[in-house]
């Protein structure tokens, strides 16, 4: 480039936005510059690359010109995670194959290759040669992986707890926890009845002497958990009914 | 099934990060490098377009905040997301890089004749109508033919520039390094 500004001397918001600019994938998003389309929508556009890892290797993009990953605004992310799902499926009956890879490098030292933020859909077959995707396996002391455990644990739980908040999802969940307390008394009358007969001290106490019952129960805490929330004087009367016949 | 990714899951074997209903994230025993994290369903799943769409939103959302987590923390120079669909449970590593790292995951670009490229585009616009809008579009998908799909994308091509959102203070001082460096892409 003949004309490369000064990037010495630019904020990196400057040269963002010339890179904006002068960005080839705005230009073939736009059409300006020709590509071979394989999806787009309102939000995100998908075109072969040219360089393929594979035969169909595609790139997918946001419509919107964002540098990285971290950039792209929530609902647009959104949509574009929930795609790739349709393009993985497009994409292995168009090539019939049943594996795929996604590939996402955020920065340059990654291995990304342009300022407009994509990711790489590629085919994959056995034996196809693309050793390059395989994550290695190597031996580090413990203590060199352990020092990211709490601070990695506690920056997710922090943005998952956030994510879920904005997607609804948590809320749905703790309803349901309300719901479960909410149940009166987790024993259902069946087992309450077999444990009446298995205790024949506890029904003669029951139908003859509901109060001391009452006192038995505070005094008791696993009779208090079977009889917790239930009416002493109405069960004591439902007993003798049954007795009675 | 045997599944040993199942088995650690449902025995807690692993230093876990993460952990809900649905998704669980680890620190491999044995990792590409310190600062690894696996994302994955804890259902077990080897294929994406297996998963529910929420799932598969889930996951995604999981593995971008792993790979901003871990290039804070692991003070990294940028991150890579990789997904390779296997016989295996699925699974998104989620590795910093720094450089001179001594990693690298980028291929061999394969030499293709234009003749090549037509074919394989053609085959591939003639399924993109499977990509829909999520579950219930795949139901209703069949109606609607591929041409008409890239139809409404030319229609949109040149349908208005949205104004551009600023970065939020707060995370300047964060991505400067990462866009400081897009810069050396020619």
């Amino acid at each position: 480039m003949a004309d490369q500004p000064d990037f010495d001397n630019m904020t990196p918001e400057q040269i963002a936005e010339y890179q904006k600019q002068n960005c080839i994938f705005c230009k073939i998003i736009k059409g300006e510059i020709p590509s071979r389309k394989a999806y787009g929508d309102d939000k995100i556009v998908s075109v072969l690359d040219i360089n393929p890892a594979a035969k169909g290797h595609l790139l997918v993009m946001t419509k919107e010109h964002y540098p990285i990953l971290p950039l792209i605004p929530f609902d647009t992310a959104s949509h574009m995670f929930r795609t790739t799902k349709g393009l993985v499926n497009a994409l292995k009956q168009a090539i019939i194959t049943n594996k795929t890879t996604v590939f996402i490098a955020n920065g340059a030292v990654a291995g990304q290759q342009s300022p407009h933020f994509l990711y790489h859909l590629v085919p994959r077959e056995n034996n196809d040669g693309l050793d390059n995707f395989v994550v290695p396996v190597k031996d580090y002391k413990e203590e060199e992986v352990l020092q990211y455990l709490a601070p990695i644990r506690s920056r997710l739980d922090a943005m998952m707890k956030d994510f879920k908040a904005r997607t609804g999802r948590a809320a749905a969940k703790q309803a349901e926890i309300k719901l479960e307390e909410a149940k009166p008394n987790p024993v259902n009358s069946h087992e309450l009845a077999k444990f009446i007969e298995d205790n024949p001290k506890i029904k003669d106490m029951i139908l003859n002497n509901p109060e001391d019952f009452k006192k038995e129960i505070e005094a008791n805490p696993e009779i208090k958990k079977l009889f917790a929330n239930l009416d002493i004087a109405k069960l004591s009367a439902a007993l003798s009914a049954i007795k009675k016949g | 099934m045997d599944c040993v990714v199942c088995d650690k899951i449902s025995e807690k074997k692993a230093m876990i990060v993460y952990e809900d209903d649905n998704l669980v994230a680890i620190l491999p025993s044995k990792p590409a490098v310190p600062g690894h994290v696996k994302v994955m369903p804890k259902k077990h799943f080897t294929q994406v377009d297996e998963m529910g769409d929420d799932l598969v939103e889930e996951l995604f959302f999981l593995a971008n905040f792993a790979s901003t987590a871990v290039f804070e923390i692991a003070k990294a120079h940028g991150t890579n997301i990789i997904l390779n669909e296997s016989d295996n449970h699925l699974a998104i590593d989620i590795i910093p890089r720094k450089e001179n790292d001594g990693l690298n995951f980028i291929w061999k670009p394969k030499q293709m004749s234009p003749a090549e490229m037509d074919e394989v585009h053609a085959k591939i616009t003639d399924k993109a109508f499977l990509v829909g809008r999520g579950d219930e579009f795949a139901k209703s998908a069949k109606k609607e033919g591929p041409k008409e799909i890239i139809a409404e994308f030319e229609d949109k091509k040149s349908a208005g520039e949205t104004t551009k959102e600023e970065p939020k203070d707060a995370k300047k001082g964060k991505i400067n390094y990462l866009l400081k460096h897009l810069i050396k892409i020619p």
